[in-house]
């Protein structure tokens, strides 16, 4: 063999990997946008969505329906879903651990507490309510980052980021979390009290545009910062020293990680509460169909875990027409059989 | 102009663990570090790194201190072979090799795929590329992240910006040919006018391979130089606290060390 040979050999080993990625995101993206337009057009009032479209005044109430009512669900059913899954491909990559998720260790939850204290205390801040809107969603994001600079400060200095040590502080912190919840659920008055139960399960029904807006606009922000992140992520696979070694200043990429990671996870909470397994199952399953590359991983997360809240939204909508499922019900039905599958999978040593 | 480290103290946890130890790296050729375990030999290629803080004394690649220099500059300067690391996603071969990649930020231009076909070939790990690197043994492994720790100041090469290859016992886990073929390879790197240190427990090889060699003990530097100089049966039967000997094989030509 000489150079060129083993040039040309090399050089299509990367084309191969390059273009078996890109068809998995095509298909990816085929399939969200399959998953969107079934959702727009299935519900308690069936519509087509190009007639729905059409402007004449019979249609108007379907419309309604197609635009204030589903658009906005759905595309915070796929902002949230999105924010998820990416935050918990990046989660796993920060802490070298492939069972990170969002809500099993706990971010989830920080970002929950958060947002309820701030329904359940916020009344008593003096506040013009223009701005309540805003402080829920701050909140949420603050408690998510609490909670994750706490995980990663706790799995530094008592020996390592391991599996089970992640697992079990997340274990510690949900508890933790459900305390405050029923501290709150204690203090709350009865349309409070509604709104808690529905964090708890997670719902996209409360979507209307000035509520999803910031969202997405937050969630955005997120996930670009966390594409930007893609190669650190992969250098830092080597280890903490070795990414050092490489050229990656490892605390400034930690903070940008787990600040918008949280801020996306913290967003989506604000407004849909507490979903789990999302972030779990689908980076394993982008990385199954790719490879671990990071900027593959993370944005094939991002494809696949919009799809997958949209479509199970639309389960939780439809399987019990006029009753709503909770959305959190459909993702745990489907995440907490693969979580057995994983672990047993992973091994923990 | 080399990495040096001049009188440099190193505390972890409150505990001294080198202490006022001198060397410098020259290009051209190899240096050895060697002394019993515990001695303060990986804490010291930590801080020649920039990766530990040293508590006093400096460390400087040529002339300038390393804690005043970036992550990223001191990436294209030097780079780092630690012990085994294990890695948690299926990334493959190919892909661990270019992270090594630092020089400028294109990839997957001219440059770069000489580079790496250039060291695919030296290191002879063109079987290994599409495999998954968790799937190598340990050796396999080892072969790949001194190939990407050479991958990573490959080139440019001048004189001006001399390069340095630090490496902490890259051999540990290869079987003898594979040993023999990362010291020549080092040795070979190093005679690019590049500086390379390399801990290593086998006294022989480090006799064999490598122009100066540091002898540490106790966290400090003992001994330092030539290795006919430096290996003798009086200092290594005390560091070692075993009886060693020390010969000049002659049908060999080169210095043995029975322990």
């Amino acid at each position: 063999m000489n150079t060129a040979t083993d040039a040309v050999a090399l050089a299509e080993l990367g084309r191969q990997r390059r273009a078996r990625r890109k068809n998995v995101l095509v298909l990816l993206s085929c399939v969200l946008a399959a998953v969107v337009v079934a959702a727009l057009s299935t519900g308690a009032i069936p519509l087509s969505l190009l007639d729905a479209l059409r402007a004449d005044a019979e249609r108007a109430m379907q419309r309604s329906v197609l635009l204030d009512i589903r658009s906005p669900r759905v595309v915070l059913a796929a902002a949230v879903g999105a924010a998820l899954a990416i935050a918990g491909a990046a989660l796993q990559g920060l802490f070298r651990n492939p069972l990170a998720d969002p809500g099993l260790i706990g971010v989830s939850s920080g970002a929950a507490v958060g947002a309820l204290s701030m329904i359940v205390l916020g009344g008593s801040l003096v506040v013009s309510a223009t701005w309540m809107p805003y402080l829920v969603p701050a909140a949420a994001v603050a408690g998510a980052v609490a909670v994750t600079l706490f995980l990663y400060a706790f799995a530094r200095r008592y020996g390592n980021f391991s599996v089970t040590t992640m697992l079990l502080v997340g274990i510690a912190i949900n508890a933790l979390a459900t305390v405050a919840i029923g501290a709150f659920e204690y203090l709350s008055d009865d349309t409070q009290l509604r709104t808690l139960v529905f964090w708890m399960m997670g719902s996209f029904g409360r979507a209307t545009w000035p509520a999803v807006l910031p969202t997405l606009a937050v969630i955005l922000i997120g996930v670009v910062l966390l594409l930007r992140s893609a190669r650190s992520l992969d250098v830092l696979q080597l280890g903490e020293a070795e990414a050092h070694y490489v050229g990656i200043e490892v605390d400034g990429l930690k903070r940008r990680i787990i600040l918008s990671a949280a801020a996306a996870v913290g967003a989506g909470v604000a407004v849909s509460g507490i979903i789990v397994f999302v972030g779990l199952v689908v980076p394993h399953l982008v990385r199954l169909l790719g490879g671990a590359g990071h900027r593959y991983v993370l944005l094939g997360s991002a494809l696949l875990g919009a799809s997958l809240c949209v479509a199970a939204d639309l389960v939780a909508r439809t399987a019990v027409v006029p009753a709503e499922l909770p959305v959190g019900l459909v993702t745990s039905a489907l995440g907490a059989p693969f979580f057995l599958w994983l672990i047993a999978r992973v091994r923990i040593p | 102009m080399s990495l040096e480290a001049k009188a440099v103290s190193i505390e972890r946890d409150n505990r001294p663990i080198v202490e006022d130890a001198t060397i410098a790296i020259d290009r051209g050729g190899m240096t050895a570090l060697v002394g019993p375990n515990g001695a303060g030999k990986s804490t010291l290629l930590k801080a020649l790194a920039g990766e530990y803080a040293v508590t006093s004394g400096e460390v400087s690649l040529d002339g300038r201190p390393v804690s005043g220099l970036s992550a990223g500059e001191l990436a294209r300067r030097r780079s780092v072979m630690a012990q085994a690391s294990s890695i948690v996603f299926d990334f493959t071969v190919e892909e661990i090799l270019d992270l090594g990649w630092v020089q400028g930020q294109s990839r997957n231009n001219g440059q770069h795929r000489a580079a790496t076909s250039e060291v695919v070939r030296e290191c002879r790990i063109g079987h290994l590329m599409g495999r998954t690197f968790n799937t190598l043994s340990g050796g396999e492994q080892q072969r790949v992240q001194f190939a990407r720790c050479l991958l990573q100041v490959w080139q440019p090469h001048d004189e001006v910006d001399t390069r340095y290859v630090l490496l902490d016992e890259p051999t540990s886990s290869l079987d003898l040919a594979h040993e023999l073929m990362v010291l020549r390879l080092a040795r070979r790197y190093a005679q690019r006018s590049a500086g390379v240190l390399v801990v290593l427990h086998d006294l022989n090889l480090a006799a064999r391979f490598c122009r100066n060699i540091v002898i540490m003990f106790e966290g400090r530097v003992v001994a330092n130089g030539d290795p006919a100089e430096v290996l003798n049966d009086a200092l290594l039967s005390d560091v070692y606290a075993t009886e060693i000997r020390v010969e000049w094989h002659e049908a060999l030509e080169r210095i043995v060390v029975h322990a």
